[in-house]
């Protein structure tokens, strides 16, 4: 059942160009990162290592959450509108399989996403012509993003169900990307959703550890995701459906 | 005859106010059920009750025999076609593709698409968006996504809203194919009368949140029974003497209304008029509308 | 005029729009307050400066969003009621542009005078060598102003004419991104780009002695030229997506 559900959720998404954002977003880091590492050569020594900060670092803290925002926001005002929350209500679906299905549609988006920034992070590797081999740890680095990248899914979602505003969701992810940041720098990353992104990524600090145990960021994950699947499963089951 | 859907006792409370109060509805097997009501007489809320999209605030809601709840829910609506407010569509999809993920989401074949499009006739729209869609051809989308599946339950909400007087006619027509043709049992709500009278078998009536009558469309008619306004020339005069011989009459303007009675009572209650000296100078025979049974029911003008 | 402009503010009552101006704001405002805690005498000695380079950066990231939701707050209720095409028909629309866009623009007046407000506060609080640089501020205030106002715009163009918000939003994102990343560009490359102006507009430079791993900050004269080419390109914006919005069919 959660096949049909999913399947549903892809053909809402045709004729819509929302990935189009998701392809252009990477691309901005990889020439202009690119290009500033080439330009300050001589203070960024660690070839693959520093070109990688260059490439992640503002994407997971500021670009990253907004566009998730938007893509979230983007996926439940589909909803909000045109008295949709009927048909799909009233639809013989479980309220957790809609959830999931709205949360894997843009999971699968942050998926692609990151498999194009390594795509896009080898390929600039090579231009700058670095003769080391591609970091090992690269997979895991764009893995545990993915894991991050979820979470804020998971998150965002729930806030774009009950703001039934776009603009206001946007707005939220953004503050917390940077609250984010402030986590990150004082030491609770693990503990704030919105850093997890930038943690798993290692973008501040490509070469050694996360602040974390892996352990710890895998259950902080998935401790947010199940934590937002019920809110939402709850919301929508015992709130009233509201059309307009 | 069963019943598909029965509630008892069903209340739905907005705020501090009662939209809807104590309602026991009966909805029998393959009937079209006319659930009709002013504007906010709170048809919607109990429809959108009886599928789930609000939450009761007391009462329960039966539905081919099975009491609703959480759990069976999502079984029971496999069965129920529904179309409440207003059609839900995603305007930046075609008509077909609409209907593609209705039948996705309800496990219907694709097949079925291309029937329920051809029943309300939007076969040559199809391939365009709704979001260009007239109001009527987004109403016919919302019928169509609501037949999908051939359900055993149509629950429709105002289906000719928006509709031109040609499509109001053939979407009568099918609602009353329904029942015959596929076994289905309609509810359908609406705030004219006339619709009702020419669509239901049964009829439910609700006024500010509760149910007001609920029979068969037929006895509804038989309460339209006629009158006799008699006009004399001292209509006071002429109400005590009848009084004197058992007759009670309402006066009406400058009528006085009088129960349906015999040819031959009623001339001999005439002539005792005459006796008296009381010029009648009109006679005629009144019958009470459906309009005028519905205003006494719910006390409000009917709604346009 | 001002009936349509009062009428604005009517529409959006409820809206609360000020509460997420003022949020993001807020977090803007910790995030700069968060660097002022560990300053040294080096540091103080320039903090008037050192406010006037990081305003300008924190902006760049922050301001093409802001200006994203107050656009799109103001414009998607048109879209969702769809009253445009009631209001069409009982004002100009050219009026209705001007007026939303006043609108806006006096959201993000207030922004950039609330930051006014939090620099003079914390300068004074930390004891920021020299008297508050007036002619500076005002500066600051006429720049970056000119700079929201010109963003806030195109957002508002973008947020009318599609319906989709989600457009307009990954267009402000993307936006802000490559500004963001053109400030570390030869100056001459982000007079290109629209979102690149709060770096063009900048009264601050940085050199930073890697050796000494020491901070200097220096006033650098006004780029007026780049002050100019703002307002060109505002004027062609505001009057192409006007006409454009005059032209829409509802």
């Amino acid at each position: 059942m959660l096949l049909r559900t999913l399947r549903a959720e892809r053909m809402k998404l045709s004729h819509s160009p929302v990935w189009l954002a998701f392809l252009l977003l990477p691309i901005l880091p990889a020439v202009m990162g690119s290009f500033n590492y080439l330009q300050n050569i001589s203070i960024l020594q660690d070839q693959w290592y520093s070109l990688w900060s260059q490439h992640t670092i503002f994407t997971c803290y500021f670009f990253l959450p907004a566009t998730i925002g938007v893509y979230c926001s983007y996926l439940c005002r589909l909803e909000h509108s045109n008295y949709n929350w009927n048909a799909v209500m009233t639809a013989p679906i479980p309220v957790f399989h809609i959830y999931l299905a709205k949360l894997l549609a843009a999971a699968v988006m942050v998926l692609l996403t990151q498999a194009w920034t390594g795509i896009l992070f080898v390929i600039s590797g090579k231009l700058c012509g670095f003769t080391s081999p591609i970091p090992p740890e690269l997979p895991e680095w764009l893995l545990y993003g993915v894991a991050g990248g979820a979470v804020i899914c998971a998150l965002q979602l729930c806030i774009a169900l009950v703001i039934r505003s776009f603009a206001v969701p946007v707005g939220i992810a953004l503050i917390g990307g940077i609250s984010g940041l402030a986590a990150l720098a004082k030491g609770y990353g693990v503990w704030f959703p919105y850093s997890l992104l930038c943690l798993g990524m290692r973008a501040n600090n490509p070469g050694g550890g996360m602040q974390c145990g892996t352990e710890q960021f895998i259950l902080s994950s998935i401790f947010y995701l199940v934590v937002c699947t019920l809110f939402a499963v709850l919301w929508l089951k015992k709130r009233d459906v509201a059309t307009k | 005859m069963s019943d598909i859907i029965t509630t008892t006792g069903l209340c739905k409370q907005y705020g501090k106010v009662l939209r809807v109060k104590d309602l026991d509805l009966k909805v029998p097997e393959g009937v079209v059920y006319g659930f009709l009501g002013p504007n906010g007489a709170g048809k919607s809320t109990t429809m959108k009750m009886l599928l789930g999209l609000a939450r009761p605030t007391a009462g329960t809601i039966t539905v081919f025999g099975r009491q609703v709840d959480s759990r069976n829910r999502l079984a029971i609506l496999k069965d129920v076609g529904s179309l409440i407010e207003s059609p839900s569509y995603y305007g930046h999809l075609t008509g077909a593709e609409n209907l593609q993920i209705v039948s996705t989401l309800k496990g219907v074949p694709a097949k079925d698409i291309s029937r329920v499009l051809q029943i309300v006739r939007l076969e040559n729209q199809k391939g365009k968006r709704v979001g260009q869609y007239s109001m009527g051809m987004k109403q016919r989308l919302g019928i169509a996504s609501a037949l999908l599946g051939n359900p055993k339950l149509l629950i429709l909400d105002e289906p000719t809203n928006g509709l031109d007087p040609a499509g109001i006619q053939e979407m009568r027509e099918l609602i009353c194919s329904l029942p015959q043709q596929y076994g289905m049992t309609v509810m359908v709500s609406s705030h004219l009368l006339s619709e009702i009278d020419q669509i239901a078998t049964y009829v439910g009536i609700i006024s500010s949140g509760e149910l007001v009558f609920q029979e068969r469309l037929s006895t509804l008619h038989a309460r339209s029974r006629p009158s006799i306004a008699v006009r004399t020339l001292n209509n006071q005069a002429a109400a005590l003497i009848l009084a004197e011989q058992g007759i009670s009459c309402l006066t009406q303007e400058n009528h006085l209304l009088l129960p349906r009675l015999s040819d031959n009572e009623l001339a001999a209650h005439i002539a005792g008029l005459y006796e008296r000296n009381i010029g009648v100078v009109r006679i005629e025979e009144r019958s009470k509308s459906l309009e005028d049974i519905f205003l006494e029911l719910t006390g409000t003008a009917v709604s346009l | 005029m001002i009936k349509a402009f009062t009428m604005e503010f009517h529409k959006i009552r409820r809206r609360r729009i000020w509460a997420i101006v003022a949020a993001l704001i807020f977090v803007q405002m910790l995030w700069s307050l968060w660097g002022v805690q560990s300053m040294d005498a080096h540091d103080l000695s320039q903090g008037w400066m050192y406010f006037l380079y990081q305003f300008p950066i924190l902006n760049s990231i922050m301001m093409p969003i802001i200006a994203a939701v107050v656009a799109s707050r103001l414009c998607d209720i048109e879209h969702k009621g769809q009253t445009l095409k009631l209001l069409a028909t009982i004002m100009p629309a050219g009026r209705l542009f001007t007026a939303k866009f006043l609108c806006g623009g006096l959201y993000m007046l207030a922004t950039v005078l609330l930051q006014l407000i939090v620099i003079v506060a914390v300068g004074c609080a930390m004891g920021f060598e020299g008297k508050v640089p007036l002619d500076k501020l005002c500066y600051y205030l006429l720049f970056t102003t000119a700079v929201n106002l010109t963003i806030l715009l195109l957002q508002q163009i973008l947020s009318l004419l599609i319906k989709n918000q989600m457009i307009p939003f990954s267009i402000g994102i993307i936006g802000s991104f490559a500004g963001l990343f053109i400030l570390y560009f030869p100056q001459n490359l982000a007079k290109f780009l629209l979102w690149g102006y709060y770096g063009v507009l900048m009264l601050v430079g940085m050199d930073w002695d890697r050796a000494t791993r020491i901070t200097n900050f220096h006033f650098v004269p006004v780029d007026w030229t780049g002050f100019i080419t703002l307002l060109i390109m505002f004027g062609v914006i505001y009057s192409i997506g006007r006409a454009l919005f005059i032209r829409k069919e509802m």
